[in-house]
């Protein structure tokens, strides 16, 4: 492992660079009148059927996480890790309820983002800027995840050195990533998610078939997971994990899977894929189907147990102290070299699609909620678009820092330190298309307590390897069970929410205006009202 | 549930208990933390939760044929891709 593998890296460059073309003559399918708009830059001109839909939620959904970060806190903590599985498949149900409302209201009344539809229904720019802000700051972490992913395959192909030549490869990867991005906007990722899909798919059905029968089958992978798993940890002298959840683990494998599932169809970029369907029934069918992407995400998350049931792979993971590299190292070991590099490429470009998602998302959500909302109000639709090409570079700068600052060895608490911040939008977004009950200031009040809350337990957490944001678990007050802090600080959240209402509105403390009426909310394409591109005249 | 408007009590109570079923199947994490019986290698904890994606998607279709069963005809979808 210590040369660079002449096969595997030639098979991802190919592919990598095949992609890259792609992403640039992204630009031209489907094209609108102009891309210099921001629902075509960002919304890809609000089209996509349910398969295109599919593709690109699966996209967002299914990412560098899937492939490294879930295999990865399976090798390190055993049916800890599993939690994945159960959050993606409760996520969906979610979806269901509140995507469709979503998508009505946001049609009905031309809103782009999260933050215009909570600026809308509470009346409150504010409230709209705090959901703006929450979701840019969740997306920074996340993207950061994508970038420890793309950085593991680098790793096990022999791309490694010290300082920059290190971190070389990922930062050309990222500036083809940024530089396509800013011209193609999200036609890019959509087109892409079709050969990554592609690529995924093949990898998973092989390395599921044939790993198991290189490795003696699946009872015997369940097997040697077992006693690798119960072997004491050196660091802490306890064995790392065990093939079910334990008495003090119950709790905290729920509140993760929940959490999450509540985080997952509030983030920034999950609503820009949903959003740009062009019918609200896409969103409903898409909820039934895109399950079958978690069916996948816990076979993947098996390849942690395969890389243990294979001694040389669990023994070279070991000794670079680093879980992510689980599943590359298996590759490198079991696949032949070809196959290997097609399936770094499949990681890479996974990494890639969301990644640039994300990044979208979020500069969608400063243009429209911070920037014309508080300092332009008069924004021509160029110029909200130029600006939101230029955040999406920043944003992406934003998740570097992450990366660099961060612990990398369980990067999946990069995306949970996300959930714990985008969660707290929920009583707003998710809620909020419900009912119009909660008062402005409360809802702003709870989000505030629980940010608040929410990043300092985040941030005091330790290991012995690790001085603060050691993981994203911590004690569940009056309960002594360790339970994700998102969850809890949701449920503090509601508390702040709830109370504060009521005095409210006993105080006849004034509130916003509800832009939105019941029907906005049901309303499908075809119904009066409904618009594809309502700013699109106006250009 | 899509359209209050149009779907009988009956038919909401049913896609209410459709959508909330994983859920409790899933919360309730002792139930099913164990390894015995196995399946086909897999320890009960696994496939039994690989099986409960399956069905959540399954019932998520259900209740979606429901939901869209209720409200009045309108014309086949216009798939544009």
């Amino acid at each position: 492992m210590d040369d660079v593998n002449g096969v595997e890296l030639t098979v991802f460059l190919i592919f990598f660079a095949a992609v890259t073309v792609m992403g640039f003559l992204a630009a031209r399918w489907r094209r609108g009148q102009t891309i210099m708009h921001l629902d075509e830059w960002g919304l890809g001109g609000r089209r996509f059927g349910t398969f295109t839909t599919w593709f690109l939620l699966g996209g967002d959904l299914y990412t560098a996480y899937t492939f490294i970060a879930v295999p990865a806190a399976v090798f390190a903590s055993g049916a800890m890790g599993f939690w994945a599985l159960p959050y993606a498949a409760i996520a969906y149900p979610i979806v269901f309820l509140i995507g469709p409302r979503l998508w009505s209201v946001s049609h009905v009344h031309g809103y782009v983002t999260t933050a215009d539809f909570v600026r809308g229904r509470f009346g409150s720019r504010t409230l709209g800027l705090a959901v703006a802000v929450t979701g840019i700051l969740a997306m920074m972490p996340y993207i950061a995840l994508q970038l420890v992913g793309i950085q593991a395959v680098l790793t096990v192909m022999g791309v490694k050195g010290s300082g920059l030549a290190r971190d070389l490869p990922l930062l050309i990867a990222f500036a083809l990533l940024a530089a396509y991005t800013f011209t193609s906007g999200l036609r890019a990722p959509a087109l892409i998610a079709f050969v990554k899909d592609t690529l995924i798919y093949l990898v998973i059905i092989v390395a599921v078939i044939y790993i198991p029968t290189k490795l003696g089958g699946w009872g015997h992978i369940f097997d040697s997971a077992q006693s690798s798993l119960a072997k004491p940890n050196p660091a802490t002298g306890r064995p790392s994990g065990a093939l079910v959840t334990g008495d003090m683990t119950h709790w905290a494998y729920g509140t993760l899977a929940l959490g999450s599932a509540l985080a997952l169809f509030i983030y920034p970029h999950t609503v820009t894929g949903a959003l740009a369907s062009g019918r609200r029934d896409v969103i409903k069918r898409n909820a039934a189907l895109l399950p079958a992407y978690s069916l996948l995400l816990g076979l993947l998350a098996l390849l942690g147990y395969m890389a243990l049931a294979r001694p040389d792979v669990a023994a070279a993971v070991r000794a670079a102290k680093n879980p992510q590299l689980a599943v590359p190292t298996l590759f490198d070991h079991v696949f032949p070299g070809w196959f290997a590099g097609v399936a770094f490429a499949a990681i890479g470009v996974g990494a890639l699609v969301p990644a640039a998602i994300m990044s979208i998302a979020a500069s969608n959500l400063f243009t429209r909620n911070v920037y014309t909302a508080f300092f332009r109000p008069g924004a021509t639709a160029a110029e909200e678009t130029r600006v939101s090409q230029f955040v999406s570079l920043l944003v992406k700068i934003g998740a570097l820092v992450f990366v660099l600052a961060f612990d990398k060895t369980l990067s999946i608490n990069l995306q949970l330190l996300g959930g714990i911040w985008i969660v707290q939008t929920f009583p707003s977004l998710g809620l909020g298309l419900y009912t119009r009950w909660f008062h402005r200031w409360a809802l702003l009040a709870g989000w505030a307590v629980a940010m608040v809350y929410g990043t300092v337990t985040a941030y005091e957490q330790h290991s012995p390897t690790q001085k603060h944001f050691a993981q994203s678990t911590a004690d569940i007050p009056f309960l002594g069970h360790p339970g994700y802090i998102a969850l809890t600080a949701f449920v503090i959240n509601m508390i702040v929410v709830m109370v504060l209402t009521v005095i409210f509105r006993a105080a006849g403390v004034p509130d916003g205006t509800d832009e939105t009426r019941p029907g906005d909310y049901t309303a499908d394409a075809d119904e009066p009202g409904v618009t594809d591109l309502p700013e699109l005249v106006t250009d | 549930m899509s359209d209050p408007r149009s779907t009988s009590p009956a038919v909401r109570v049913v896609v209410a208990v459709l959508l909330i079923a994983p859920f409790v199947v899933y919360l309730a994490v002792p139930s099913y933390a164990r390894v015995e019986p196995r399946l086909a290698g897999f320890p009960f904890f696994y496939w039994w939760q690989l099986l409960w994606v399956i069905l959540t998607a399954v019932f998520i279709g259900v209740a979606y044929r429901l939901s869209r069963r209720a409200r009045p005809a309108r014309p086949a979808d216009e798939e544009d891709d």
